[in-house]
């Protein structure tokens, strides 16, 4: 099969796809569609990382540029979004490697203990203040899932979101994020189980959660332990 | 339940649940696991438990669609790929006219040497094709602030604030770009004599021209038609793109606040914005010795007292008479004491101040609320606070040579933020 029947064949099957080839062949138009389809998804990515909108936005603009910028050698062997959001997934972790940047947006894993605790109402920062046994508003809920979420380790909070927001298989997230299928099973379960531990309270009681323990499977060892 | 990292068996199970949720198991291993959930409560209880505070990522949104978002990242990206500062204006001999570029746009790129990638030449070449496109840009150089305006009624009544329009024409100077001349051919050195920046603007304005959907569009000609009749339409025009621009300027939430206003309520928070942006850039660039004398005494007799008031005893012991300059005061205590202060301290602050201000200075205040009168205040005694232009360049001054080498300063705004930071990790105070 020749490079041009192949993309012809990719476009069909991912639309995103036939449209990255046009903007390889520097069509702004098919870029535009490209940032118009994407934007709202990549930035909600980019906010279980930082800790608002505009920082999430921003580091959203860097995704677009890299993908502007890697166009040329862009090639179809995937679909689409696991090539932007392995981007996005780069972007995001160089930004928080940067120890300033980590402190200042991930939760401060509790000083006072030394088991690793992480204290989510350290972080609820809503202006109102969460007080229990007050029923939360949309907001107030968005809010605690996104703290929960910002919360999980790198790797767990991407390999849940590419796994929620983009229903992508475990094996798209293994290709995405470099790792096995069988890693990426254990890790979503992880992730799954500490977020349910985070969100325990409130589910059960309609309660901000406490606190909560949440491994960082970012670090070496338990990189080396996922894969 | 137990936490299952306690147990390892638990930990199988739980992989096996989350597959299962996740549609990962084949037949047969979902089959296996239903047998067992039929039989095993607490595996049941599990499984809803896992489910449960998966379903509540549904409360975190997709954040809606935004085509100003689309609009500024091409604009970052053009002057990515450009290389240029947004504020840099390149030399005259690369500033060619546009009916020049859009036949050899290509050629141009590689003959003078400036790093524009074909996407970009599109851009150009795409939008300056035709007289049409020419015609066009009578709209597309006031459409961000049509969009933000949105009815002429409200672009006219804010063209009567003379004043603040020059203070903001001003302060936007690097962007602000004259209505295009009325002769079409005459339009192309209008477009050629701007700055990369104001070029990069009118590409992207012209890319949400071609976006926009007809209705709106219609509308948006029919606006632009009705202000090139009116015998103001250099004021009214020269008013809709400050406001395009400053509101460009604003952070992506708080143009959204703009969403769904209508007449009155529209004009007041443009009108509000405008004011603000206004003030900040008279009481630093263009105050009078009126205002200048007021706002010494006023610091002197009033606001210095009071600030002195946020300084807990033990800290003014240990402060230098330095620290407890003015400056530093505004520095360390400003926002204590707004968000300490009440609105009847604030209003009997300021009243001893407003009456001694020069007609423009109080009529500009008149506009603010008392926050953003105190805010106005405090950026002017202390414009070298935490964040503002001139402490990015006094951290970057002090920061080691080694780790300003890491600074990608063709990305300014990058730049900024990354310094920002290192200045609050290290403490780097004005």
């Amino acid at each position: 099969m020749t490079d041009d029947s192949r993309a012809q064949q990719d476009d069909r099957v991912d639309p995103d796809v036939g449209l990255m080839l046009r903007v390889r062949d520097d069509d702004a138009v098919a870029f535009e569609m490209l940032i118009d389809r994407h934007q709202g998804k990549i930035i909600r990515f980019m906010q279980g990382w930082v800790s608002n909108v505009q920082q999430a936005e921003d580091l959203a603009q860097e995704v677009f540029l890299r993908v502007f910028k890697a166009r040329k050698s862009y090639v179809p062997t995937a679909k689409f979004t696991t090539w932007m959001y392995r981007i996005a997934h780069n972007i995001a972790s160089n930004y928080l490697r940067d120890s300033s940047h980590r402190k200042e947006y991930q939760l401060s894993k509790g000083e006072n203990s030394s088991s690793g605790d992480i204290l989510l109402e350290n972080v609820a920062v809503a202006p109102s203040g969460f007080h229990p046994g007050r029923p939360l508003d949309t907001a107030e809920r968005s809010s605690i899932v996104l703290q929960s979420l910002q919360a999980l380790g790198e790797r767990q909070r991407t390999a849940i979101m590419l796994s929620k927001f983009e229903g992508m298989s475990y094996q798209e997230i293994a290709d995405t994020m470099g790792m096995s299928v069988q890693a990426v099973k254990s890790l979503l379960s992880r992730a799954r189980g500490n977020l349910k531990n985070l969100l325990e309270p409130y589910i059960d009681l309609g309660l901000t959660p406490k606190a909560s323990v949440v491994e960082d499977d970012s670090s070496p060892a338990s990189q080396g332990e996922d894969e | 339940m137990s936490n299952p990292v306690d147990y390892p068996e638990m930990n199988d199970l739980d992989e096996q649940l989350t597959a299962y949720l996740d549609g990962e198991l084949s037949s047969e291993e979902s089959h296996d696991l239903e047998q067992r959930l039929i039989d095993d409560e607490s595996l049941r209880m599990r499984l809803a438990e896992l489910r449960k505070s998966y379903e509540l990522l549904d409360e975190l949104p997709e954040t809606p669609y935004d085509q100003r978002f689309t609009q500024s990242t091409i604009e970052h990206i053009i002057r990515d790929v450009r290389g240029v500062q947004p504020a840099e204006v390149l030399p005259a001999p690369t500033m060619l006219p546009v009916g020049w570029l859009s036949k050899n746009s290509r050629f141009l790129i590689g003959l003078v040497g400036v790093a524009v990638a074909a996407m970009v030449a599109a851009f150009l070449i795409r939008k300056t094709e035709s007289n049409r496109q020419l015609q066009e840009l009578g709209l597309v150089s006031n459409l961000s602030g049509w969009m933000d305006v949105n009815e002429l009624e409200i672009a006219t009544k804010l063209s009567e604030e003379t004043f603040v329009i020059e203070c903001l024409k001003e302060h936007l100077a690097d962007k602000f770009v004259e209505t295009p001349p009325v002769v079409l051919n005459d339009r192309v050195d209008w477009v050629a004599s701007m700055s990369i920046d104001q070029q990069a603007k009118l590409e992207s304005d012209f890319d949400s021209l071609r976006r926009m959907n007809v209705e709106s569009r219609a509308r948006f000609e029919a606006i632009q038609k009705k202000v090139e009749e009116r015998p103001d339409r250099e004021k009214v025009q020269d008013t809709v793109r400050v406001i395009g621009l400053l509101m460009d300027s604003l952070p992506n939430s708080e143009r959204r606040d703009l969403n769904g206003l209508k007449g009155q309520t529209r004009l007041q928070y443009i009108r509000s914005q405008l004011y603000f942006y206004a003030a900040k850039h008279y009481f630093i660039h263009k105050l009078s010795s009126q205002d200048s004398d007021a706002i010494k005494d006023w610091c002197e007799n009033y606001l210095e007292p009071e600030l002195l008031k946020k300084v807990p005893d033990f800290m003014r012991r240990s402060l230098t008479d330095n620290q407890l300059s003015l400056d530093s005061l505004v520095n360390l205590f400003a926002y204590r004491f707004v968000e300490s202060a009440d609105r009847p301290q604030i209003l009997d602050l300021l009243s001893s101040l407003t009456p001694n201000l020069s007609a423009n200075g109080q009529s500009l205040f008149k506009n603010l609320s008392p926050t953003q009168q105190m805010e106005v205040m405090f950026h002017t005694l202390a414009p070298n606070r935490w964040g503002s232009d001139q402490n990015i360049v006094e951290t970057y001054e002090k920061i080691a040579p080694k780790w300003r080498e890491s600074l990608d300063l063709t990305d300014p705004s990058s730049a900024k933020r990354r310094i920002l930071e290192e200045s609050r990790r290290r403490r780097i105070r004005p």
